[in-house]
């Protein structure tokens, strides 16, 4: 074949190449944000339910004898009116503990993501644990429960602005 | 003195280092083309982690935990008057390894309930996304049973289940359930 011939086929080849390329790179780039957008938010229902996972955690190991420590562990997750109030009622959740010397050891069996956004999200949050104090007589009693947590993102972290019992409703 | 021009015919170039230059061109493209194609088609999606539980869009992994929340509420409810109808019934939102293991336990199940005359009536009080990925989602529900036995008053029970589900051609099915 004359390199003629062979100089005008391969420039045809390049011609669409670049165009394939061109067009590759367009879409490479508009995936590749997709994709960064994508890992942004599934990366934030880990985040949430890490954050979520720890709150309920803290909230369902209340010791009489470390009481303060379990009232500040539950606060250091907590944001806005909830850790206000939570805050605020804390000498009367401490009075209450060591009165009825209550140790509740507990933990978290499946948490799930109900609704999410940048900033706002809710998580329902099922444990297990066993609840003893001076009216079961120390001996530790099952003790399951159901919660629904709002949480608010601030600062780069998920904070606690809500902690509900979800009870059974007759 | 040598001729420096190239030649041309045709409005062509033909020197061997034009060719060279051209293929040396067309290479270096099919590689970007073939880079490009890869990355947009070839990688696969990733699986679910701690990190990142749900790998799929929030629309695709809420109707698969809505599917499940239905079909959850479905197969927890319960007539001693219609039990085979609701087996049929709940058995046919499963997968079959699931609705022959469903099928299994309700045999014992059935003879109880209907011996007590029990009525279990289920409501889904809330709903979560615990992990998705394409083909399996699994999805936390709180359930509230009301149950009452021979015309007895009430008893509620509040229930917590991880229900599995799975795609399938039929849509999505339940392919196990958790309860505590």
């Amino acid at each position: 074949m004359v390199l003629s011939t062979v100089n005008r086929w391969l420039t045809m080849l390049v011609v669409l190449l670049l165009l394939a390329a061109g067009l590759g790179a367009a879409l490479t780039w508009r995936t590749h944000g997709d994709r960064a957008d994508a890992a942004t938010r599934q990366e934030r229902y880990g985040a949430v339910l890490v954050a979520a996972d720890a709150e309920v955690t803290a909230f369902v190991n209340m010791r009489y004898d470390r009481a303060s420590e379990s009232v500040d562990a539950v606060a250091a997750g907590a944001t806005g009116a909830f850790r206000d109030h939570y805050v605020r009622s804390a000498q009367q959740v401490i009075r209450v503990l060591e009165r009825h010397r209550s140790l509740m050891t507990g933990r978290v069996v499946w948490s799930g993501v109900t609704a999410i956004s940048p900033d706002r999200a809710t998580v329902i949050v099922a444990t297990t644990g066993t609840v003893a104090n001076t009216r079961t007589d120390g001996t530790p009693r099952p003790r399951d429960f159901r919660f629904r947590v709002s949480m608010v993102h601030q600062d780069g972290r998920w904070l606690t602005s809500d902690i509900e019992f979800v009870g059974d409703s007759p | 003195m040598a001729d420096l021009r190239h030649r041309v015919r045709r409005g062509f170039p033909v020197t061997r280092r034009t060719t060279m230059a051209l293929g040396a061109g067309a290479l270096v493209l099919a590689a970007a083309v073939a880079g490009e194609t890869w990355y947009l088609w070839g990688t696969s999606t990733p699986t679910s982690t701690a990190q990142r539980p749900v790998v799929v869009g929030d629309i695709e992994a809420q109707s698969a935990v809505d599917v499940a929340a239905t079909d959850a509420a479905e197969i927890f409810t319960t007539s001693w008057r219609s039990y085979d109808a609701h087996l049929a019934r709940a058995t046919s939102l499963m997968t079959p390894d699931m609705a022959k293991r469903y099928r299994t336990t309700a045999v014992p199940v059935r003879t109880r309930v209907v011996e007590s005359r029990t009525d279990t009536t289920t409501r889904v009080a809330a709903r979560g996304i615990v992990r998705a990925e394409p083909d399996e989602v699994l999805a936390l529900l709180f359930l509230d049973q009301r149950t009452t036995t021979g015309g007895g008053p009430p008893a509620y029970t509040a229930r917590r289940a991880l229900v599995t589900m799975v795609q399938t051609d039929e849509g999505w099915m339940v392919a196990n359930v958790q309860t505590r």
